[in-house]
C-alpha cells in the first residue's frame, strides 16, 4: 500500500510547548484520526504539514513529495477545512466558487455546484449569514471540488450538531472510496473518528504515543475492574493506565501481556486516550 | 492573483459604494468651493484606504491560514494587494482627473497646473504611505500596525514642519525654482521605487510568517 503522508521526525519548539519527534504515516486509501487533549499538538501538526510553520527539524513528504520543494504543486491536490470558515464572510457562495475557479488549476465547477445543492447551501446570500454547519460544510464543498487526493480536517466537526457531523463523516466515506486518496481528520471528539477512521494517531503533549490501525488498538487495550491488591499482582508493564475509585479500580491494559482469567471489558478510543491522559497526569 | 483580486473586490464592494457616494460629495464640495483639488485629494485618500481596508478584513477572518494552504506563493499573495492599491489609486487618479477637469471648466483654467500638480503629488505621496502601511501591516496585524501607521503619518509631518521652521529661523533661503522642478521631476521616480522596495520587503515578512 502506498503512503499518501508521511511525517517523519517533526520538532518544532515553543516558549511552552514542543512537538518533540513527530512521526506517523497515512496510507493511501485510508483515513487516519489525529486524536488528543487541546494543546497536545494537533493543530501544530497539521499547520506543519501545509506549511504554515517553519519546523525546527523533520521531513515531510505528501504524495512522494517533499512538502516545501513541491508546495504550489502539492496544494493543487489538497483540501482543507479548519475548525472555522477562513472564507471572506462579505462573500456569497456562488463568489467563493468563481475566486477558486481562478485559484486550483482543476476547479471542478459542476462539482462545487452539485455539492451546493447536496448540502442545500444557497449561493446567493453571503456566507456571513450562514449557520455554522453551512459554513463548515461551505469548506468541505471547496475542499472537494477540485480533484483534492489528499483532505486535511483540523477540528471540522467540533460544535456542530450530530446531525451535520454525521452527514460529513458520510461525505469523508464516500470520499474515500477512491483509493488513491486519504484524510487526516483530527478531533477530541472521539466517537466520530471511533465510526470512520482506519488509523488512529495518539498525540499527547506534543509526542505520538501511539499511531496504529484502529482496530489494532482496539483489540491490544483492554478494561479491567479489579481491587488494589488485584492490580498489584499484574505485570507493571502491561498497566497503561489507572482511574481509582471508591469501589476498587479501573485499568486500562493490555490484553495480550496479562494471564490467567481476568474480565476485562471492551475500551474505546476515548477511553484509552483518557487512561493514558491522566494517568500521567497522575 | 487573479483569484484574491476578485476576492479583494468581493469584501470591498460595500466600501466602494460608501467611497462613490463620498467622490459625489467631494466633487459637490469642489465646485461649490472652486479648489477643485480637493476633490482629487480626497478620492487619492480614500482609494488608498480600500487595501487597507481589505487587509484589516483578511486578518480578522484568519484568511492568512487559509490563503497559505491554497495552492498560492506567499509573494502572490502579497503581490495581489500591492496591485489592489495600486488599481484602486489608479483608480482614484482617474476619477479625480475627470472631476478636475469638470470642474476647471466650470471655474476657469487659470490654476489648472497648480490643481494637477496637487492631483499628482497627493498620489504620490499616498502610494509612499501605502508602501509603509502594507508591510507594517502584514509584519505586526492591524491592530499593533494602526498604531504605527499613525505615528508614520505624524513623524515626517512634524518633522517636515520642524525643518521648515528651523532653516527659515537660520536663514538658510527657500530652494529655487530650478531645484523644486528637479524635485518635482524625480518624484515619480522616487515613488515607484519606494514601492518596488516595500514589496520587496512585504514578501520577505509573509515568507516567515507563521499562522
Amino acid at each position: 500500500m502506498d503512503t499518501i503522508l508521511q511525517v517523519k521526525d517533526l520538532c518544532k519548539k515553543y516558549d511552552d510547548f514542543a512537538l518533540d519527534h513527530v512521526s506517523f504515516s497515512l496510507p493511501c486509501g485510508c483515513i487516519m484520526g489525529l486524536i488528543g487533549e487541546n494543546g497536545a499538538g494537533k493543530s501544530t501538526t497539521m499547520k506543519a504539514i501545509l506549511n504554515l510553520i517553519h519546523c525546527d527539524q523533520g521531513d515531510i513528504q505528501i504524495f512522494g513529495k517533499n512538502h516545501i520543494r513541491d508546495e504550489i504543486e502539492i496544494k493543487e491536490q489538497i483540501g482543507v477545512v479548519f475548525d472555522t470558515l477562513n472564507l471572506p464572510e462579505m462573500m456569497r457562495a456562488q463568489d467563493v466558487g468563481k475566486m477558486m475557479r481562478f485559484i486550483y488549476r482543476q476547479w471542478d465547477e459542476a462539482a462545487y455546484a452539485r455539492y451546493l445543492k447536496q448540502f442545500e447551501l444557497p449561493g446567493k446570500k453571503i456566507v456571513k449569514d450562514f449557520s455554522r454547519g453551512m459554513k463548515m460544510k461551505l469548506a468541505i464543498a471547496v475542499a472537494l471540488s477540485h480533484n483534492a487526493r489528499l483532505l486535511l480536517l483540523d477540528e471540522a466537526t467540533s460544535g456542530l450538531d450530530p446531525i451535520v457531523r454525521d452527514e460529513i463523516l458520510d461525505i469523508l466515506l464516500e470520499f474515500i472510496q477512491d483509493e488513491s486518496h486519504g484524510v487526516l481528520f483530527s478531533s477530541h471528539i472521539t466517537g466520530d473518528l471511533e465510526k470512520i477512521a482506519d488509523y488512529v494517531t495518539f498525540i499527547h503533549k506534543g509526542k505520538v504515543f501511539f499511531s496504529e490501525p484502529k482496530d489494532q488498538l482496539l483489540e491490544t487495550y483492554g478494561i479491567l475492574k479489579c481491587s488494589e491488591a488485584e492490580l498489584a499482582q499484574l505485570d507493571p508493564t502491561a498497566v497503561k493506565g489507572v482511574r481509582r475509585h471508591q469501589f476498587g479500580v479501573e485499568a486500562l491494559v493490555e490484553k495480550s501481556k496479562l494471564s490467567g482469567g481476568h474480565i476485562i471489558d471492551k475500551a474505546s478510543i476515548e477511553d484509552i486516550m483518557l487512561f493514558i491522559a491522566r494517568g500521567e497526569r497522575q | 492573483m487573479k483569484g484574491l483580486l476578485l476576492k479583494d473586490f468581493c469584501i470591498l464592494k460595500k466600501q466602494m459604494k460608501i467611497v462613490a457616494v463620498l467622490v459625489v460629495f467631494y466633487a459637490i464640495w469642489a465646485i461649490v468651493s472652486k479648489t477643485p483639488s480637493m476633490m482629487g485629494v480626497m478620492i487619492i485618500l480614500l482609494s488608498i484606504m480600500l487595501p487597507i481596508t481589505s487587509m484589516s478584513y483578511d486578518e480578522a477572518g484568519q484568511w492568512y491560514r487559509y490563503a497559505f494552504s491554497l495552492p498560492i506563493s506567499r509573494r502572490a499573495l502579497v503581490l495581489s494587494k500591492y496591485v489592489l492599491g495600486f488599481l484602486v489609486s489608479l483608480c482614484g487618479l482617474a476619477i479625480s482627473a475627470v472631476g478636475n477637469i469638470a470642474v476647471l471648466m466650470i471655474t476657469g483654467w487659470e490654476n489648472a497646473l497648480e490643481s494637477w500638480l496637487i492631483i499628482i503629488g497627493f498620489l504620490e505621496i499616498g502610494v509612499i504611505f501605502l508602501s509603509v502601511v502594507i508591510p507594517v501591516m502584514f509584519r505586526f496585524g492591524v491592530e499593533k500596525g494602526r498604531l504605527l501607521i499613525i505615528a508614520i503619518a505624524l513623524i515626517p509631518s512634524l518633522l517636515a514642519v520642524m525643518i521648515t521652521g528651523m532653516l527659515e529661523s537660520s536663514g538658510v533661503p527657500m530652494p529655487s525654482g530650478d531645484v523644486l522642478q528637479a524635485i518635482f521631476y524625480s518624484s515619480p521616480l522616487f515613488t515607484l521605487a519606494v514601492f518596488l522596495v516595500s514589496f520587496r520587503i512585504s514578501v520577505g515578512i509573509c515568507r516567515k510568517k507563521e499562522c
